[in-house]
């Protein structure tokens, strides 16, 4: 009775009540997810590349610190709250995951503040960030899916956005050359892919009904458009990136606001 | 006004007389000889009693200030994990023991709403979510208590699995509170702030002792020593008590 990392690990492989028909439709979900992951990719790439003014990296990274935050707080949350009977290895996963984004709020702002060469004023831009840019967090979506309460989505949730921020954090670990900041994105990255692993355990155990499966095709459908339009915000606009969206899940619709970054630092 | 680090240390070496009574009660309680229901009863306390702070804490990092120290929220992160960690293998240990599964459903709501015995209940009184010396003292104190209470079984349970299980589970409480005294040692830097930790402190142990009394056996001795090192006065609660030589 022993819990550490490998316990977590085995505990998130090891649904062996689904059936082969679960199974399959949940790797069906997965592989659709694809494309919108490669295009988040595509724009982190770009995104990166254009990159000559240091502040503007301390900025950006910022933003990503208080997304990590927000997910921390979304998922002590659902600890919470969670009803009576959730079962323990659940709660165990659902802590484990709130420690994780702890830590990579942690890690961020370490990376943010070796950047800027001193200190940040950490509430300021957390504060900042909060009231300004948060409707266009990709952790505003907890809130937005309500997944605090529902379990579906909460999974689906970790499948799809833990899923593409693993491929972006492990995009970024490519881009920087810095490798310092390399080897912490890429921690974080791994850690994102854990959050998605525990997303499919889920499904594979809950999504046994035609509706249930209907709903996560639904659901899985405005998640993807969602977390695309965060990534436009949050980098850069790819018209390759839309384009290959629009060609796997049909039209996108491009957010109004925009991110707030006039901020000193 | 007392350097802090000093304050906090010696606001720790003033719960170890409650702790060793309270240790009493715990082991006179195991020594009784409980029949297997009273085991599996107190077991399901102490399980739900780790649900409760795992709840509690996760309430802390929700509601932390915008600009406390990330490592500060990395630690509340890390104990809350230890604490579903907790109440699983808690819950692991009574199915081992009685060789069925435990229906959650039936009995942690029942449980839940038990304000007598858990040391939970303390971070509900003493408003442990929003207020950050409650919350230091409270993981230094309770989870310091809880620390001495697992090893204490951990020592009286002659079942391997159950004793390997409680030891893990006090190491744990340990590191908790250590994380307490750390916390406190930073940010009581005014004697206001010192003087209302020992205010908190004081009131919190009393709590501590009256739900350690109602959920174990009550001990002639261990009452005597807690007279005899805080006062008189200090326990106001009723219990019949037993003296140690009516169970040894």
């Amino acid at each position: 009775m022993k819990f550490d990392q490998a316990e977590l690990e085995k505990m998130v492989d090891d649904v062996e009540t689904a059936s082969e028909q679960v199974r399959a439709f949940v790797a069906q979900v997965e592989a659709e997810n694809e494309t919108l992951f490669v295009a988040s990719e595509k724009q982190i790439e770009a995104y990166y590349n254009g990159i000559t003014d240091r502040k503007q990296l301390v900025k950006h990274f910022i933003g990503r610190m208080v997304n990590e935050r927000m997910n921390m707080v979304e998922l002590a949350g659902k600890v919470a709250n969670a009803s009576p009977d959730m079962d323990p290895k659940e709660l165990q996963l659902l802590s484990k995951q709130a420690l994780d984004e702890a830590n990579h709020f942690r890690m961020v702002r370490d990376v943010v503040e070796y950047l800027n060469e001193g200190p940040i004023d950490l509430k300021k831009h957390v504060d900042w960030e909060m009231e300004k840019n948060r409707e266009i967090r990709g952790a505003k979506l907890l809130a937005k899916y309500e997944c605090e309460t529902d379990e579906l989505a909460m999974a689906l949730y970790q499948l799809i956005a833990e899923g593409r921020a693993a491929r972006n954090w492990a995009m970024m670990a490519k881009c920087v050359t810095d490798p310092f900041i390399a080897g912490t994105y890429g921690k974080i990255a791994r850690d994102e892919k854990f959050h998605s692993k525990m997303g499919r355990r889920k499904l594979l155990q809950i999504c046994d009904t035609p509706e249930k499966q209907a709903r996560v095709v639904e659901l899985a459908q405005q998640m993807r458009m969602d977390l695309f339009e965060v990534n436009c915000k949050g980098t850069l606009e790819l018209e390759e990136s839309r384009r290959m969206m629009e060609e796997a899940y049909g039209k996108t619709t491009k957010l109004e606001a925009n991110l707030d970054t006039s901020y000193q630092v | 006004m007392q350097n802090s680090v000093e304050f906090v240390e010696k606001i720790w070496e003033d719960n170890q007389v409650l702790f060793k009574a309270m240790q009493m009660q715990i082991r006179a309680f195991y020594d009784a000889k409980p029949t297997m229901d009273k085991l599996r009863k107190n077991f399901i306390r102490r399980m739900v009693n780790e649900r409760m702070n795992l709840n509690e804490i996760m309430k802390s990092v929700v509601n932390s200030d915008l600009d406390t120290d990330p490592i500060e929220l990395v630690s509340l992160c890390k104990q809350a994990l230890d604490e579903a960690n907790h109440y699983r293998m808690v819950r692991d240990a009574i199915e081992y023991m009685t060789s069925e599964p435990l229906d959650l459903a039936d009995v942690v709501p029942t449980e839940l709403a038990d304000l007598t015995t858990k040391g939970a209940r303390v971070a509900e009184r003493f408003n442990v979510e929003h207020d950050p010396i409650a919350r230091g003292l409270y993981q230094m104190i309770v989870e310091g208590n809880a620390s001495c209470n697992w090893q204490v079984m951990a020592d009286n349970l002659t079942d391997p699995v159950l004793s390997f299980s409680y030891a893990k589970i006090a190491a744990d409480e340990r590191f908790h509170a250590k994380l307490g005294r750390t916390h406190l040692a930073k940010i009581l830097d005014t004697e206001e702030k010192q003087n209302y930790a020992s205010e908190l402190a004081t009131k919190m142990r009393k709590d501590l002792f009256n739900l350690n009394c109602a959920g174990n056996i009550p001990i002639k001795e261990s009452r005597e020593m807690i007279e005899n090192h805080y006062g008189k006065e200090w326990i106001t609660a009723d219990f019949n008590t037993v003296a140690l030589e009516e169970i040894y």
